[in-house]
């Protein structure tokens, strides 16, 4: 008869348990990371008696979390994947914005400036068209200037997302790191029932540092050790091993990642995804370019009406003299340059330009000129002046004065300030160059052919127009952020259909919930008969006696 | 197949963002009247919009260009006409002094009616434009073509200088005529304005008979020389006229063209823009439906 109690109580306990599991799920339907979790039943082994073995209840083995590791990766690297896409698909769209803005934009800004020189070719002794070239200049490189501050902006918002985005995934490791021994210790004060909610945050974590690189996990019984997209590993075991963000040494503007002690810049490919190779690969592949190329439009277009506006006579029959004003060419020296030289770069021929930065570096005896954009190297020797030289065919010349020491480094950007600072030089409306005879008030051929810079074919190679750089920007730009906008709708759905995997394992269903609280419920109601009944039972026996 | 709440609400709500996303889409289009957003929507044609831009700007500064000229030119062919008439009288007076013999008081006549041509021819080559340059002193636009060179005598003071101005792509049109064109110096380097000067003078009472013939006699191969070159000038001012009449009508269609490229490119389909937008519309109504009927199944609406 105690027997009958116990079996009783033990169905009880069980569907007080399967209640309370079910409780527990419906209060976590919402909970990010949090996986459900059911009662596994087993029968309390039976007592052997000669008639054979009878039952002795139940017992509740395990509150197991329905998980699926292998649907848990897949959806990190959807999601590292996604998100790559993700964050430069937003950078983009401002750019793409701006650039296709035809009606404010740079373009009708660049057809004014010519037209408005032909105005002054209709007119060159009068004043007015010569005031309105001005302001028709002025307007050209402040919309020059306005562009270049708007990418000045992004790049700036990427250095933030950089250090935000580093800062996270160190915090991450470092919890990650913690709950490893907590799992850790659970276990064994446990006897090898796994905590589930620690899981759960394990997972979730795994999950949020997916959103900023991609990690691969190797479990090692039981504890998680994460490596990066490159295989540096991030945690191993409690260890953790801590990304950093410092000011590049050849341009204090721009912020880069480094791994655990080292100082070399780590790259997209480094990361393999996620917010972070998202943000690299958007500042190296648009952003930088975008800036270059806009510059090398202003460069060029300055340097050549520069160059005609010198062949000119001024109004007072003074030599023309430069028509914009523009900043040196932008040469950095690396900060942990240990010799002594100093180097300029100055433009030789706008044609040849192209939009990548180039280096100049000194590795043993040798000196070499590397091209940024593919990494090519131009040059390479022992004899410096030959390397300089190199640079013709990239249309800027170097001049190098001092020694350079092995490791020293020179970053040199021929077009990246162009943009933001052109100016325009010509103050008086009468110092503008019209013509070629000093004296003739009306002799307007100079303005003829400035006029005529408008059509001439004068960048990449001879093959564009200033106008046809900008519209061929425009066209590059938008086809990227088209395929963009493509590939990462792509990755969303590879991604939800991810998530819906693993949820259709671990997610609650309230409905499935409500069911089982019903069935526990009956059988908590069950299992009070049994025990009603065997107290009737043990009443009889007593009443025997009476 | 089992399928988890959140599923259900996540994929609800994505669903419904989509479908509000594409509709504020549509009416972005048609807000701004174009199908082209940004150059992502059409990289192609966004990079084409441009350049059709350009080209359009660059058309309609060919057109202004051609106006200036234009009005340049009629003020210079004008005062050409002008010219003239001035060198028809002077033909007169010079044909009217060979006729037999003449009084003193003809003569006096005569030379009153020279001098008031010399003065008329001067102020007509002399003429400016609206904003006061002279037109026929070539680049030297801020001197009168024809002033004393300080002996008494006009002389020519300007270059040969032509102010050019682009009326198309690739061509170009002076805008004036230089006045050493129009009034050439003869081969003893005297111009019409010397030889009036001359004539005027041997026409005073007392003057010799046979100087006065030879002055009248140069006066009237000036005269010859003089008409055949305003003439000429005339004749080429009117071919640039004519020019840039038909430039004007291939600027025109030009323009059309354009505009019909550029439409083309960009420009919304409104008829299928505004379809698109009620099934858009009807699609979302239909899908907010579904997720409040969907989101109302419970089985716990029946545990009590």
């Amino acid at each position: 008869m105690a027997n009958i109690f116990s079996i009783g109580q033990s169905a009880l306990s069980a569907a007080q348990a399967g209640i309370s599991t079910a409780g527990n799920n419906i209060a976590n339907v919402s909970t990010s990371g949090y996986s459900r979790q059911e009662v596994v039943q087993t029968a309390v082994a039976g007592q052997p008696l000669a008639m054979g073995y009878l039952g002795q209840g139940t017992k509740v083995a395990e509150v197991r979390r329905l998980y699926n590791d292998y649907l848990g990766q897949q959806l990190n690297s959807a999601q590292s994947a996604n998100q790559q896409l993700q964050v430069q698909y937003t950078q983009i769209q401002p750019l793409d914005q701006m650039l296709s803005d035809s009606t404010s934009g740079l373009a009708p800004a660049m057809q004014d400036f010519f037209n408005r020189l032909q105005d002054v070719a209709s007119a060159p002794a009068d004043a007015v068209p010569r005031q309105t070239l001005l302001a028709s200049a002025s307007a050209l490189s402040a919309n020059f200037n306005e562009m270049d501050n708007r990418l000045q902006d992004l790049r700036q918002g990427v250095n933030q997302q950089l250090s935000a985005s580093v800062d996270k995934v160190n915090n991450a490791a470092k919890q990650l790191a913690s709950l490893n021994e907590a799992i850790l210790t659970a276990n064994n004060a446990s006897g090898g029932v796994s905590p589930n909610d620690l899981l759960d945050q394990r997972d979730q974590l795994v999950r949020d540092l997916s959103q900023e690189t991609r990690v691969r996990v190797s479990d090692q019984g039981g504890t998680f050790s994460l490596f990066l997209g490159n295989g540096q590993p991030l945690v191993i075991g409690s260890k953790v091993y801590a990304l950093k963000t410092e000011a590049s040494k050849t341009d204090p503007q721009r912020l880069e990642v480094s791994y655990d002690g080292s100082s070399a810049p780590m790259r997209a490919e480094d990361f393999g995804g996620g917010n972070l190779g998202g943000l690299l690969q958007f500042r190296d592949q648009t952003l930088e370019p975008t800036q270059n190329a806009l510059g090398r439009i202003a460069l060029g277009l300055a340097s050549a009406v520069n160059a005609q506006h010198q062949q000119g006579v001024t109004l007072s029959g003074d030599a023309g003299g430069d028509f914009f004003s523009l900043p040196a060419m932008e040469v950095d020296a690396a900060s942990t340059n240990q010799g002594d030289a100093s180097l300029e770069a100055t433009l030789s021929d706008a044609a040849r330009l192209d939009t990548s930065n180039y280096r100049l570096q000194r590795v043993g005896d040798s000196y070499r000129l590397l091209r940024d954009s593919d990494k090519q190297v131009v040059k390479s020797s022992t004899n410096l002046d030959e390397v300089l030289a190199a640079s013709a065919d990239a249309g800027f010349a170097l001049t190098a004065t001092g020694t350079m020491q092995s490791g020293d480094e020179f970053l040199i950007r021929p077009s990246a300030r162009a943009a933001g600072e052109i100016g325009v030089a010509v103050q008086d409306a009468n110092a503008i160059a019209a013509g070629t005879t000093a004296g003739a008030v009306g002799d307007n051929s100079n303005m003829l052919k400035l006029a005529e810079l408008q059509s001439a074919k004068v960048l990449g190679g001879g093959t564009q127009s200033y106008q046809s750089a900008y519209s061929q920007l425009v066209g590059q730009v938008g086809s990227k952020a088209s395929e963009l906008k493509v590939t990462s709708t792509a990755t969303a759905q590879i991604q939800t259909q991810a998530e819906r995997s693993l949820q259709d394992v671990s997610g609650v269903n309230l409905d499935e919930e409500a069911a089982k609280l019903i069935r526990y419920q009956q059988s908590y109601q069950a299992a009070g008969k049994v025990i009603q009944l065997a107290k009737q039972l043990f009443e009889t026996v007593l009443s025997i006696s009476q | 197949m089992r399928i988890s709440t959140n599923t259900m609400f996540d994929g609800a709500t994505a669903r419904l963002g989509q479908l509000q996303s594409s509709m504020d889409r549509t009416v972005q289009q048609l807000d701004s009247r174009k199908r082209l957003l940004t150059a992502a929507d059409d990289p192609a044609a966004a990079s084409r919009v441009l350049d059709v831009e350009q080209a359009t700007a660059s058309n309609t500064q060919y057109k202004s260009n051609r106006t200036n000229v234009r009005n340049s030119l009629s003020v210079v062919d004008g005062a050409m006409n002008s010219m003239l008439d001035s060198l028809q009288v002077i033909h007169e007076q010079v044909v009217g002094a060979g006729n037999g013999a003449l009084s003193e008081s003809d003569m006096s006549i005569m030379a009153q009616a020279l001098q008031g041509q010399f003065d008329q021819l001067k102020s007509q080559i002399n003429s400016r434009d609206a904003s006061g340059n002279y037109l026929f002193s070539g680049y030297q636009t801020d001197k009168p073509p024809f002033a004393d060179d300080g002996s008494g005598q006009l002389r020519y003071q300007g270059d040969q200088g032509q102010q050019l101005v682009a009326v198309d792509d690739s061509r170009k049109l002076a805008m004036s005529e230089a006045g050493s064109v129009l009034l050439p110096d003869d081969q003893d380097g005297a111009n019409i304005f010397n030889r009036l000067q001359s004539a005027i003078a041997a026409l005073q009472p007392g003057q010799d008979q046979a100087v006065r013939q030879s002055a009248l006699t140069a006066l009237g191969s000036s005269y010859a020389s003089t008409l055949s070159s305003v003439t000429r000038s005339q004749a080429s001012v009117g071919t640039r006229l004519n020019e840039l009449e038909q430039l004007d009508m291939r600027g025109s269609d030009r323009e059309v063209e354009y505009a019909a490229i550029s439409s083309s490119l960009q420009d919304l389909d409104y008829t299928k823009s505004l379809s698109d937008l009620s099934r858009q519309q009807l699609v979302l109504q239909a899908a907010q439906k579904t997720f409040q009927q969907v989101s109302g199944l419970s089985l716990f609406n029946y545990i009590s």
